[in-house]
């Protein structure tokens, strides 16, 4: 297993082009940039927040801050962080904001995921793992949710991840290994028997 | 490598953020190690089984309601301030410097030496403040403070 490389990644440099056309007026660039990035900060916000509906919400203001914040965006700096910057933020804020609100104290509001075709038993008990999941992330504290998010669901490395959180590489080290030990007894009798591979 | 430093580096390793010298050196402990290999494969199946939880996808609302705020967004922060807003800060900023005059006036009014000298008639070059012990008599504090600690305690400051 080698460490994660730094990713070039040519579909972020078209998404950095994206963000300068629509910071010169073009409109019809930040659609497209909306279009291309939707479902990446979507589900971002949804495994954080574990709502569908609250995350679309949240989801539509991370854009609407991005374009607010397009012309302090700088060509040659990646696209991707300065994107999950804005999402973390919110999603950190607007989790507090709702501790401030006294109402839907332990109500857990994660829709069930659409199910596909296939096996029905199989299908049930991987409905099952994951109503078990989304149950163990949203115990998790909200600074370990994140870095879990991020790591798991958008494969961003430690660097990446500490950028977007602010914070150091070792602070997310120690974030995720506490994250991982917290997840693995909490789903140790859920998952099945067999080697995980790195 | 032993256990407590193995197990504080499963974490990175199952993340693929180990150094390849690190990443050696853990593997062969988890090679010979039972106990490790068991907590290694605990944590990475549980690591796995958090893809269980799908995708979702966009609403057909979202992406229209998305476009619609930017563009509100973009009407706003190209216009300005409303109207209504720059009214409620020129009002503001009147009534901050209406406030500030008044209580200089006011300040200026009570501390004047002038004003407060006019009846007892003081030289302009006195201090005013000092008119508050001009009455007096001269060592009487220091007199009164002797008087209660020198004989207190038998013996002077």
């Amino acid at each position: 297993m080698e460490p994660r490389p730094d990713p070039i990644d040519p579909a972020a440099d078209a998404d950095s082009r994206l963000l300068l056309r629509s910071a010169a007026g073009d409109l019809s660039a930040f659609d497209a940039l909306v279009e291309r990035n939707r479902g990446r900060v979507l589900n971002l916000v949804y495994r954080y927040v574990g709502d569908a509906h609250e995350a679309e919400d949240i989801a539509q203001e991370v854009f609407v801050r991005l374009f607010l914040a397009r012309k302090k965006y700088v060509s040659q700096a990646p696209f991707r962080p300065f994107l999950y910057k804005i999402a973390v933020n919110l999603c950190l804020n607007e989790v507090r904001r709702r501790r401030r609100r006294p109402v839907d104290v332990g109500v857990q509001r994660i829709p069930e995921a659409a199910s596909t075709l296939g096996d029905p038993q199989s299908e049930t008990a991987r409905e099952e793992l994951a109503r078990h999941v989304r149950g163990a992330l949203q115990q998790l504290p909200d600074a370990q949710r994140m870095a879990v998010v991020l790591s798991r669901y958008n494969e961003l490395s430690y660097r990446e991840i500490a950028e977007a959180m602010d914070c150091s590489v070792k602070a997310v080290e120690a974030l995720l290994h506490r994250a991982k030990r917290s997840l693995a007894k909490q789903l140790g009798e859920y998952v099945g028997a067999g080697s995980g591979s790195p | 490598m032993h256990c407590p430093r193995a197990r504080r580096a499963l974490s990175a390793y199952s993340s693929g953020e180990l150094s390849p010298t690190k990443r050696a050196a853990l593997e062969a402990h988890l090679s010979a190690c039972e106990s490790c290999r068991a907590e290694y494969d605990l944590l990475a199946r549980s690591w796995d089984a958090l893809l269980a939880v799908e995708d979702i996808e966009p609403s057909a609302e979202f992406e229209r309601s998305t476009a619609a705020a930017v563009r509100a967004a973009a009407t706003r922060s190209g216009r300005g301030p409303a109207p209504g807003a720059l009214w409620l800060r020129m009002a503001w900023a009147c009534s901050l410097v209406l406030a500030i005059a008044i209580g200089g006036a006011v300040g200026r009014e009570l501390v004047s030496p002038t004003t407060a000298m006019a009846a007892s008639g003081p030289p302009e070059s006195e201090i005013w403040l000092g008119a508050v012990f001009g009455d007096t008599p001269r060592d009487t504090l220091s007199t009164a403070y002797l008087g209660i600690f020198g004989d207190a305690g038998g013996q002077g400051p």
